[in-house]
């Protein structure tokens, strides 16, 4: 069993077909079949594999995968939804107040994620969670245990949380999607559609290929000096997997790590020992095909490959056979991997010029965005309330609040105690008598967070004044964000021209990510003003949800001549401009629109109006006007 | 009780060598002050830093001790020390790991500093002090990954006590201080947010890290970590040596470092340098002298020669330059000039 010549042939006890016609036709698999393997491996190695990163056109299509992921997860295995805003007590551990109060000594509750431990713990929503929700997650998740965080006596230091993570990405198309850390930390990001799972996979299947996964690859994986052979042609699947992930772009690592695992998974589902090419090509497509953020460079000779490509089969001089046999073993996998990654990658790579990097546009938008109303920040003084909700109980106060009460409350407990004396022993009290405390007393923090700005920027690059415009609009959003280093403010980027307007850069206090937005900036073509309004609506709704107050700066002169569809025609394309400059001024926020032309134009002023902006004639632009005006629009 | 999962081992880590020399010569002179990684996710950053309490020599605690004292400085003791030694009591001790702490973000200023005891608050109304996380952290590390999105508060917080060494806790009506002298490792993704310039200048060095393009460099660090995953402890028993080898620097490091010389002229090379890369303050000065002491104690130099100083300068000095936006050079290529235009050519 252990011999690698062995693997292509699959045993003749495993007679299903299901795993062979998956793993060979990997390349037209769709989407449900995918997702079907996905869950099967989840259910196997899920802990491993950190979970999985799902998007569905309703929410309803994801639940069916958690069901799917469940019936094929042991049973009893505990399952559980993420409340949106879970205090830390809840997740991580800390003193069960309830239970504390009514036995008058400390006890703790483990937490959500120790409750978890292998099980399933299901985010709806994840794109709204935060960087520190999502670092306690990762930490997690890495570690596989929550330490114990309330001193009781006796108790252990850890817990075990060993979780498998389904999140649920309900993002908008042009919204930031589910935050990097914990991307990166699921092996699959899968699309579902209606098709229902087709169930290929039972229970008992997984049950038998977790008896055999620790076994798959064992001998070439543990020692590998022992088995050159074998250490071989598995260093060929994972070069093989390094190699690729490379072609398309996938810096991490982790996911390279991954793929290998879910290799694995296939051959332990299919009932082998060892890992052969379709079970490498299948994980490729699973795992690294939806992380793709390029294509890989046309084949030309310029192939990105260590060694010069050379005619394939008979080039022994240089080499030995078996590594020779091995070189050709990698031609062949990456050919049939880049076969298989054809039908997995991400929507809209294959269209577009790929630009921006879907990591980069991610990671750009979560700085600062982390505003959990009321939950932090500077206490500026206490309500009455239930701490379980969020808040953060502020206990002296909550003791102050039950002082007065405590001979009369000690003489009713006496009594009810002295009632039931002989029905149940009580728990052991304290020497001298405790506090009585009653959910009335519990006081919560008023806590008070001064809110960021974001800047949005709507620059016209249309026409033939563009090129002049964009710079000193670059040059104010560099101002902007050298001023904001230092502070919370987050700067976004709008350019339209050409068919529509289009967002440069989403709000982000990151530099780097700024920079590189604004070098890319082109210049020239009509003006879809509807568009980029439409743009800045959608933007500034999105500062607004995580908490941000927003500025927006139009820099135009309104001169709109290109319709939402895309065509031209000035009268059209106005109306529709001032159709969405109602919905702008429907917003109440701070708008400033900038009149670029030469005279000022009373198509800006029409605008302005309609959007209830302020409104700056600056027919000479430059970079330190536009910024002034914009700080003394935020004052 | 629960076995905790085994940390991949430090020696393990392939590459990544700033990162690592780094973090042991924190090691080696926690008084550098802090290390700041900045770098792409899965490049190492957060392996690195849990595996130093396997990798650190293990330390003397004071049996008892809520706050991890030393027993063989005195000067550094917790109040409850003192007044243990005060009543004539002979503190014993106990060999524990180098804590390594890690800080989640958005941890609540409780969970850090500390807090009023709940237990006795609740009991017996009482008022007492139940330590934070900083109390563990006392003589080892704290972690911070995504340091770049702490929160404001939590920052200066945190500088407050690394400066210090000390937690200084005045809060609902109780009032404590107790030792925390601590390295503070932070680690985050510049791309997601920068951090603010007066954390940056706190921090003794820098690492930049980046996934190596490499493809057996790439293959290994998988190979590595696939091993490590199937087979934790049979991994980390073959590694064993090698980190027992860096352990073993370390202590004869730190036993070396007092009697290590500074010449003058590296000295007034350090003053140059600094000087011409534009650094504010004595900060960067003292790092890059502390930071080429450790260095030359840990690679068992008699003295420090200005070798040491052009190794270190740039974990030393890149994080303090004045940021200029539109300035697109970046940190590191500034200081290998200026390291080449006054320390001369290697």
């Amino acid at each position: 069993m252990t011999l690698r010549d062995s693997a292509s042939e699959r045993p003749a006890a495993v007679a299903s077909e299901r795993p062979t016609a998956v793993a060979t036709a990997v390349a037209t698999l769709n989407l449900a079949t995918r997702a079907e393997l996905a869950a099967a491996v989840l259910a196997l190695d899920g802990v491993a594999l950190g979970g999985a990163v799902l998007r569905a056109p309703r929410s309803d299509i994801a639940e069916t995968f958690v069901a799917r992921l469940r019936a094929l997860m042991p049973d009893g295995a505990p399952h559980r939804r993420l409340p949106f805003a879970i205090p830390d007590d809840r997740l991580l551990g800390g003193l069960d107040l309830a239970m504390t109060l009514a036995q008058g000594r400390p006890v703790a509750d483990h937490g959500l994620l120790a409750a978890l431990d292998g099980g399933l713990l299901v985010i709806p929503g994840a794109e709204r969670i935060g960087a520190s929700l999502a670092a306690r997650l990762t930490q997690v998740l890495d570690l596989g245990h929550v330490a114990q965080r309330v001193r009781v006596a006796d108790a252990p230091t850890h817990h075990a949380a060993r979780v498998t993570i389904v999140a649920i990405d309900e993002a908008e198309a042009d919204e930031d999607a589910v935050h990097g850390a914990i991307a990166d930390r699921c092996a699959f990001h899968l699309l579902l559609d209606v098709q229902p799972l087709p169930e290929l996979y039972s229970r008992a299947d997984i049950k038998a290929a977790a008896a055999l996964l620790p076994h798959v690859d064992a001998d070439t994986a543990s020692e590998p000096p022992a088995h050159p052979t074998a250490s071989r042609s598995t260093d060929a699947a994972l070069r093989t997997l390094v190699h690729t992930a490379e072609l398309y772009g996938i810096d991490s690592l982790r996911a390279v790590r991954a793929a290998l695992r879910v290799a694995r998974c296939c051959a332990a589902l299919d009932g082998r020992r060892s890992t052969n090419d379709s079970d490498v090509a299948t994980a490729a497509a699973l795992v690294l095909g939806p992380r793709a953020t390029r294509l890989p460079a046309p084949p030309p000779e310029t192939s990105a490959e260590p060694e010069p490509p050379p005619p394939p089969p008979d080039d022994a001089q240089n080499q030995d056979d078996s590594a020779e046999r091995d070189d050709q073993d990698v031609r062949e996998l990456e050919e049939r991997i880049i076969e298989a990654m054809a039908a997995a990658l991400p929507f809209g790579l294959t269209m577009d010029a790929p630009t921006r990097t879907p990591k980069a546009r991610r990671a750009a938008g979560r700085a600062g965005s982390d505003r959990s109303g009321g939950t932090r920040g500077r206490q500026v003084g206490t309500r009455r309330g239930d701490p379980r909700g969020g808040g953060r109980l502020d206990l002296v106060e909550t003791l102050r609040a039950a002082a007065p009460w405590q001979p009369l409350r000690r003489r009713s407990a006496g009594a009810t105690e002295a009632g039931s004396a002989s029905a149940k022993p009580i728990p052991a009290i304290p020497a001298r008598p405790r506090v009585l405390v009653r959910p009335d007393d519990f006081r919560i923090r008023r806590l008070f967070e001064p809110a960021g700005t974001t800047a949005i920027f709507v620059v016209d690059a249309s026409g033939s004044s563009a090129v002049n415009r964009m710079a000193e609009a670059k040059g104010a959003v560099e101002l902007l964000l050298a001023e904001s280093y230092a502070r919370r403010d987050e700067v976004a980027l709008i350019a339209f021209r050409g068919a529509k307007a289009e967002i440069l850069l989403p709000p982000t206090r990151a530099i780097a990510a700024a920079k590189r937005a604004l070098a890319a900036l082109p210049g020239g073509g009509g003006t879809p003003l509807a568009s980029a309004i439409d743009r800045a609506v959608e933007l500034t709704l999105r500062a607004r949800r995580e908490g941000n107050d927003t500025v927006v700066v139009f820099l135009t002169d309104a001169r709109a001549n290109v319709a939402r569809d895309g065509s031209g025609g000035r009268e059209q394309a106005m109306a529709e401009a001032l159709q969405s400059a109602r919905v702008m001024r429907g917003l109440e926020g701070q708008v400033l629109l900038i009149d670029t032309s030469p005279r000022p134009s009373p198509q800006a002023q029409e605008v302005a109006a309609a959007m209830g902006a302020r409104y700056v004639a600056l027919p000479r632009t430059d970079a330190r006007s536009i910024h002034a005006a914009v700080t003394a629009a935020r004052a | 009780m629960l076995p905790l999962r085994l940390a991949f081992p430090f020696s393990a880590i392939v590459g990544q060598e700033e990162m690592k020399r780094a973090i042991l010569l924190t090691a080696v002179d926690p008084t550098i002050g802090g290390v700041l990684i900045l770098g792409h996710r899965g490049t190492a950053k957060s392996t690195a830093v849990r595996a130093l309490p396997a990798l650190l020599p293990p330390m003397n605690v004071v049996r008892g001790c809520r706050y991890g004292c030393d027993p063989d400085t005195e000067s550094r003791a917790c109040d409850d020390c003192r007044a243990r030694r005060a009543a004539g009591e002979k503190l014993r001790h106990d060999k524990h790991n180098v804590p390594v702490v890690d800080l989640p973000l958005g941890a609540t200023e409780d969970r850090v500093v500390g807090a009023l005891d709940l237990e006795r608050a609740l009991t017996r109304g009482e008022k007492a002090y139940e330590p934070g996380l900083l109390a563990r952290t006392n003589r080892g590390y704290l972690y911070v990954d995504e340091i770049n999105l702490l929160e404001d508060h939590l920052v200066d917080l945190l500088l407050d006590v690394a400066a210090t060494g000390e937690n200084v806790v005045e809060r609902e009506g109780i009032s404590v201080r107790h030792p925390a002298r601590f390295v503070l490792v932070g680690s985050g993704n510049p791309e997601e947010g920068d951090l603010r310039p007066q954390l940056l200048d706190r921090f003794g060095l820098s690492v930049e890290v980046t996934t190596t393009n490499d493809l057996d460099a790439r293959v290994e660090v998988i190979k590595r970590r696939d091993a490590f995953d199937r087979d934790p402890e049979g991994f980390t028993a073959k590694w064993a040596a090698a980190d027992l080898d860096t352990r073993k620097h370390v202590e004869r490091a730190r036993k070396k470092i007092d009697a290590l010389k500074v010449p003058d002229a590296v000295l007034r090379d350090a003053a140059r340098l600094c000087a011409a890369v534009g650094t504010d303050g004595v900060r960067g000065e003292l790092a890059l002298l502390r930071g080429a002491r450790a260095l030359a104690a840990y690679d068992g130099a008699r003295a420090v020669t200005v070798d040491h100083l052009r190794t270190i300068a740039p974990s030393a000095l890149r994080h303090r330059l004045r940021r200029n936006v539109l300035d697109d050079v970046g940190s590191s290529v500034r200081i290998e000039r200026a390291v080449a235009d006054v320390l001369g050519a290697a």
